[in-house]
């Protein structure tokens, strides 16, 4: 197995450039998530690495062998690369099992039967071998899906917004599922999603994507620890913005200063605080405006300075009308502004 | 991170413009796309034999073919804009009425609305010009653009009819749902849900009534009407200048393209998700007593005018008459020929379909290679075969036009003026195809020929068998091509029909026209319970 | 079984009777040469005799309208035939002076009248139709029709261009309708009221008169046919022929075919079959045509009859009859 490996890759629909130079690398036998908001590429990025489209400028390779490059595109059905479309894209007219085996065609056709079946079994759907896609709920039908592409063994497999179309219970049950059985398969991964929680909790690797270009490569703790922008902190948490200047090598913020060493004397910075980065005691110097249940925590929002922020506290902490706020610098990231 | 600045990405000549012109050359060759290709240009070498032939310059042609040109030009607009207008709304109308609103009969007529279909527009026009003119029973006389308009209407309207059926129930449940829920009255539901997503099913089907129309001879000419086909004929039989003839049937061809690119453009982007939700069965509207007649009787009257009056007529004729010569050859040869010309223009017109849907440049040019034809009278894209094989006679391929030519020839000029009837229902058939599912089976390693074969052939099933009863019964009706083409002592039905009534003998013609209409019956019944199966 | 290929003769019909089928099928009766037809167009004929050159199956070509069978000599499909049988049996005037086809049976260009609106003797010409008495009294079929043309096309050669200019352009003046329909159309429009008179094959009107539709037979009670210039060159006649294909596989067939067409058996079969005069005089006509009484025909050489064609095609079309 080997790595998948995006080069300088760009992507134009007419004169507008849908990826502008995106590089990274999909390490073999590892999860990744694109992340990235709407229109930022991302689907663009699955689609060519499927083959679906050919790349305008830059190359995409798995190990040694070109895949796409702008004089040459192996087609779609020639790369051995799975994908689970975002609408499942499941042929109407097969039954599950007809859909897990379509991709089986070398192989005899007990063979191929045997194999769907098993296929079907792994995603927990044996007993719906016979049922058309019409008559599985959103959830089967995306594990028909998935069991559909892995079912021939392919080089890696492309998953686009995958659990997007589901509910929330069902959504996190899901993607355990589905993470388990391709950590199962050991399949290179990638998929696509606009949710941090999930490209969070399930890759190895996020790539996070915006306008066409990566904002950042890094592993989920790392890019959640130290975001390469205002916009990877952004991307995957609640965070508050506070706009400054370098003072004595520190930004200060209303409560407390975060130190910058590597940031000239007197620069304008945005510093971005993580809402869990604030602790809130009883006290004064900000009031409390409301608290909401947030899962395990609860939001609070304050108003100080005559601002209003965002704080996450573990839930039910008793506060006051008032409380007096603590700034957490592991939670907090310096940028120089424009 | 250094991967982004652009300069430092190695491709300084990629930029957009270059790129995406670069992309427009590549043309992805796979066998399929090469069938399409083929099959274009088969389905558009005889069309495309006439429009070269008439760049031939000839002296005379410029002297009474602009004239010529011009009268059949406004003829042809007036009878599209009036016919076709006609056949479009009152098609649109019935289709609502039959999906949306209970009323009386309502079951029934949903199937008898198909009726016309199986009726050439010569038999109409000369069975209502035998009850309506001089002698005739009626008082009112269908004369002129008015009353071919009105033919035209009632016959051609089921196109529509059965492309927008499909449509309301099929692609609109959910959307008529919706409205209703926000307090939109039935007609504002037809109005600014319904009507506007059927539109690119209305559209597919009124472009084929509209070339219908300017494809026809027999009920033009029969009521005396200049059109650019008439005058084609006129140009060639009367004036025997064959090349004016051609010049003028290229202006047709024009038409024919126009229309095309606006039937296209109509459905342009509307393109469906292809969902696999089921249409739920939306309550229909009940109708008051007063209302309910009043939809039955429009339906009823539709009918009546397009097929049960006519008919009954002819019916009435062909008992005067008393005695059916020898007519079960012809029948026979009539459904032997049509089955082989719709056998062979629905593989063509499938190929083409497909690969029009997977967006290629070939598709789209062959989609339009395809529709060409429709749009050409028979007569003409005869003629542009006949072209054809006196080259290939001079160039020495083959010796002459032997039986079996003639057959290959007549064949050819089939699929050449119908593979646009046969594209069209496929290209709605895979409408339901969504653009993931081909990719889908690419990327489980599905070649062309597999996904044409696994994917394409079997969702768009019901369409092809659909558009193969289509072309059935359009080859069934066709005479000119037929009558110049067939091989010897091989008649058919519209030509027996025709030799009949070209020597003013309509008490014979009268049951071999019926015959034709009694044969077509069958395939436009089974056509229309595939489509109101569909739309449940 | 297919027959043996020199028991078979083809034949290119642009004549659509039963009447010719029956003719055929006494000829097959008589010498055991079976006759197989393709009936089309005479324009489409043309057109597939000229790709298929000379590996063409035709070996008789039969059209109505000497204008059709001249467009087929022009075109080089008919060759020259000459048998003492067909001299015989073909007026001078009714064939190719080459021989390159052979009238074999004739039909005349009639006025039809209103019994109650019109004398006889205001439509004893073609002229009186362009005259003022007859405005918005007559109706007409599509120029476009072979007969139509060809019955001008006589008339440029016998009185010139500007002469049949002047008529086309009166009776156009005088026309009640737009051109629609065919002969038998024009018939009932007149028999109805729509006008008082028109101008049609005399065949229509005699076959009128036999309909199995009431309707039609009361109609045509209402309605008089005039054999028009008696007084003057004549009534314009036309005739229904044949010639051999240039191709021919099997021309003794075709001769052996054509002369039969012109032989007293074969016209004493078609003339009441068909309506249609004999092609000569011997031969008695069916009974009502013979009660019309022997006529004067007009004098124009058959060949002026495609020759002046398109001219007549152009005239009408300067004169709105379209």
């Amino acid at each position: 197995m080997s790595d998948i490996v995006i080069r300088d890759v760009r992507r134009c629909y007419g004169l507008a450039h849908a990826l502008d130079g995106v590089s990274f690398t999909a390490d073999a036998g590892k999860v990744l998530a694109l992340l990235g908001p709407s229109g930022s590429g991302k689907s663009t990025v699955l689609r060519l690495i499927a083959g679906l489209e050919p790349v305008d400028a830059g190359s995409i390779r798995v190990g040694d062998e070109l895949l796409s490059s702008p004089q040459h595109t192996l087609p779609a059905e020639a790369r051995r690369i799975g994908v689970v479309f975002q609408d499942y894209a499941l042929f109407p007219h097969l039954t599950a099992a007809e859909n897990v085996a379509f991709g089986l065609a070398g192989l005899p056709r007990t063979e191929r039967e045997q194999s769907a079946l098993n296929w079907l079994d792994r995603v927990g759907l044996k007993r719906r071998a016979g049922a058309y896609p019409h008559e599985l709920s959103g959830g089967e039908q995306q594990r028909v899906a998935l069991a559909r592409a892995l079912a021939p063994t392919p080089r890696a497999v492309l998953l686009d917004e995958p659990f997007s179309g589901l509910d929330s219970v069902l959504r996190a049950e899901l993607r355990d599922a589905t993470l388990q059985t391709l950590a199962e398969a050991k399949i290179t991964t990638l998929f696509v999603t606009h949710d941090a929680e999930d490209a969070l909790q399930a890759a190895d690797k996020l790539v996070l994507l915006k306008a066409g270009r990566v904002l950042q490569e890094a592993a989920p703790r790392h890019a959640y620890d130290a975001p390469a922008s205002l916009e990877v902190a952004a991307a995957l948490g609640p965070i508050n913005v506070f706009a400054g200047r370098v003072l004595n090598g520190a930004a200060a913020t209303p409560f407390g200063t975060v130190f910058t060493p590597h940031l000239p004397e007197g620069a304008p910075v945005q510093v971005a605080v993580r809402a869990e980065a604030l602790r809130l005691t009883p006290g004064s110097q900000a009031r409390v405006l409301s608290v909401r249940p947030h899962g395990a925590h609860d939001l609070v929002r304050i108003e100080a300075n005559g601002g209003a922020w965002r704080v996450l506290t573990p839930a039910r902490t008793p506060l006051g009308e008032r409380v007096d706020v603590t700034l957490d610098p592991a939670g907090a990231f310096v940028f120089q502004a424009d | 991170m250094t991967a982004l600045d652009p300069t430092t990405a190695s491709l300084e000549s990629a930029t957009p413009q270059s790129v995406a012109r670069a992309r427009r050359l590549k043309l992805r060759l796979d066998g399929v796309t090469a069938g399409a290709a083929i099959a274009a240009i088969i389905c558009a070498a005889p069309a495309f034999a006439v429009l070269v032939l008439a760049l031939w310059p000839s002296d005379n042609a410029a002297a009474f073919g602009g004239a010529l040109l011009r009268d059949g030009a406004v003829g042809t607009l007036l009878l599209v804009v009036f016919g076709g207008g006609g056949a479009i709304a009152l098609g649109a109308i019935a289709a609502w009425l039959v999906a949306a609103c209970a009323f009386p009969g309502r079951r029934l007529l949903a199937w008898l609305l198909v009726l016309p279909l199986a009726a050439p527009s010569y038999v109409l026009a000369y069975a209502y010009a035998g009850m309506t003119w001089a002698g005739g029973a009626s008082p009112v006389a269908l004369t002129g653009i008015p009353g071919a308009a009105f033919v035209y209407a009632v016959g051609l309207y089921p196109y529509v009819y059965l492309a927008a059926s499909a449509a309301f129930a099929r692609r609109s449940s959910s959307a008529i749902e919706a409205a209703r829920t926000l307090g939109a009255k039935p007609l504002d539901v037809f109005w600014r849900a319904a009507l506007p997503l059927a539109r690119p099913a209305i559209a597919a089907g009124g472009a084929l009534a509209l070339m219908e129309i300017a494809a026809d001879y027999g009920a033009a000419h029969h009521f005396g009407l200049t059109t650019l086909s008439t005058a084609v004929f006129r140009a060639w039989y009367a004036h025997g200048e064959p090349q004016a003839a051609l010049q003028i049937a290229s202006a047709l061809l024009a038409a024919a393209l126009v229309l095309l690119w606006i039937e296209r453009s109509a459905r342009g982007r509307a393109s469906y998700a292809g969902g696999l939700t089921r249409a739920h069965d939306t309550g229909r509207y009940a109708l008051s007593p007063v209302a309910g007649i009043a939809a039955a009787s429009f339906c009823t009257g539709l009918v009546v005018f397009g097929a049960a009056l006519p008919l009954a007529w002819l019916a009435r004729l062909a008992l005067l008459h008393g005695q059916v010569e020898d007519i079960l050859e012809p029948l026979g040869n009539s459904i032997l020929l049509a089955m082989g010309g719709a056998a062979v223009t629905l593989v063509f017109a499938t190929i083409i379909a497909v690969v029009a849907r997977r967006a290629g440049a070939i598709g789209r040019i062959g989609a339009y290679a395809a529709g060409l034809g429709y749009a050409a009278p028979g007569a003409v894209i005869a003629l542009g075969a006949l072209a054809l094989f006196g080259l290939a006679r001079d160039a020495g391929w083959i010796s002459g036009l032997s039986a079996a030519l003639a057959l290959t020839a007549l064949v050819w000029a089939y699929a050449a003026r119908f593979a646009a009837a046969g594209v069209q229902p496929i290209d709605a058939g895979l409408t339901r195809l969504s653009k993931g599912i081909d990719a889908a089976a690419r990327t489980l390693g599905a070649n062309a020929w597999r996904r044409l074969a696994r994917i394409d052939a079997p969702i768009a099933a019901p369409s092809l068998a659909a558009a193969g009863l289509i072309l059935f019964v359009e080859i069934l009706k066709e005479l000119p091509a037929t009558l110049i083409l067939r091989p010897f002592d091989f008649d058919t039905l519209a030509v027996r029909a025709y030799a009949y009534a070209s020597d003013e003998r309509l008490l014979e013609a009268a049951a071999p026209a019926l015959l034709i209409f009694v044969a077509g019956l069958l395939p436009m019944l089974l056509l229309t319970r595939g489509v109101l199966k569909s739309a449940r | 079984m297919q027959p043996n290929d020199a028991q078979v003769v083809n034949v290119y019909s642009a004549r659509h009777y039963d009447a010719d089928r029956r003719l055929y099928a006494a000829f097959e009766d008589a010498t055991g040469v079976a006759v197989r037809v393709l009936p089309a167009n005479a324009e489409q004929l043309l057109e597939r005799l000229r790709v298929e050159g000379d590996a063409t199956e035709a070996d008789l070509i039969v059209a109505a309208d000497a204008g059709n069978l001249w467009r087929m000599k022009e075109a080089g499909l008919l060759r020259n035939t000459t048998t003492p049988a067909l001299e015989q049996g073909v007026p001078a005037r009714l064939r190719d002076p080459n021989g390159a086809y052979w009238g074999f049976s004739k039909r005349a260009r009639v006025i039809i009248y209103r019994k109650d609106a019109v004398q006889p003797e205001e439509v004893a010409s073609f002229d009186d139709l362009a005259r003022p008495r007859f405005r918005s009294q007559i109706v007409a079929r599509s120029s476009t029709n072979v007969y139509q043309l060809s019955m001008l096309a006589a008339r440029i050669e016998r009185l010139g261009p500007d002469n049949a200019r002047a008529w086309a352009s009166g009776v156009r003046a005088n026309f009640a309708r737009d051109p629609r329909g065919n002969d038998t159309d024009q018939i009932k429009a007149v028999a109805a009221g729509e006008a008082q008179a028109t101008l049609c094959n005399h065949y229509y009107f005699f076959r009128l008169m036999r309909s199995e539709d009431g309707a039609d037979r009361e109609a045509v009670s209402k309605v008089g046919l005039i054999l028009p210039d008696q007084a003057g060159a004549g009534t314009h006649v036309n005739i229904s022929g044949a010639g051999v294909a240039t191709h021919a596989k099997r021309p003794e067939r075709a001769v052996q075919l054509l002369e039969y067409l012109v032989s007293d058996a074969a016209q004493a079969l078609l003339a009441p079959l068909n309506d249609e005069f004999p092609i000569r005089p011997g031969v008695p006509a069916a009974p009502e045509l013979a009660a019309l009484g022997a006529f004067k025909e007009e004098e124009v050489a058959l060949d002026a009859l495609g020759r002046r064609q398109a001219e007549a095609a152009r005239i009408y079309e300067e004169a709105g009859w379209r």
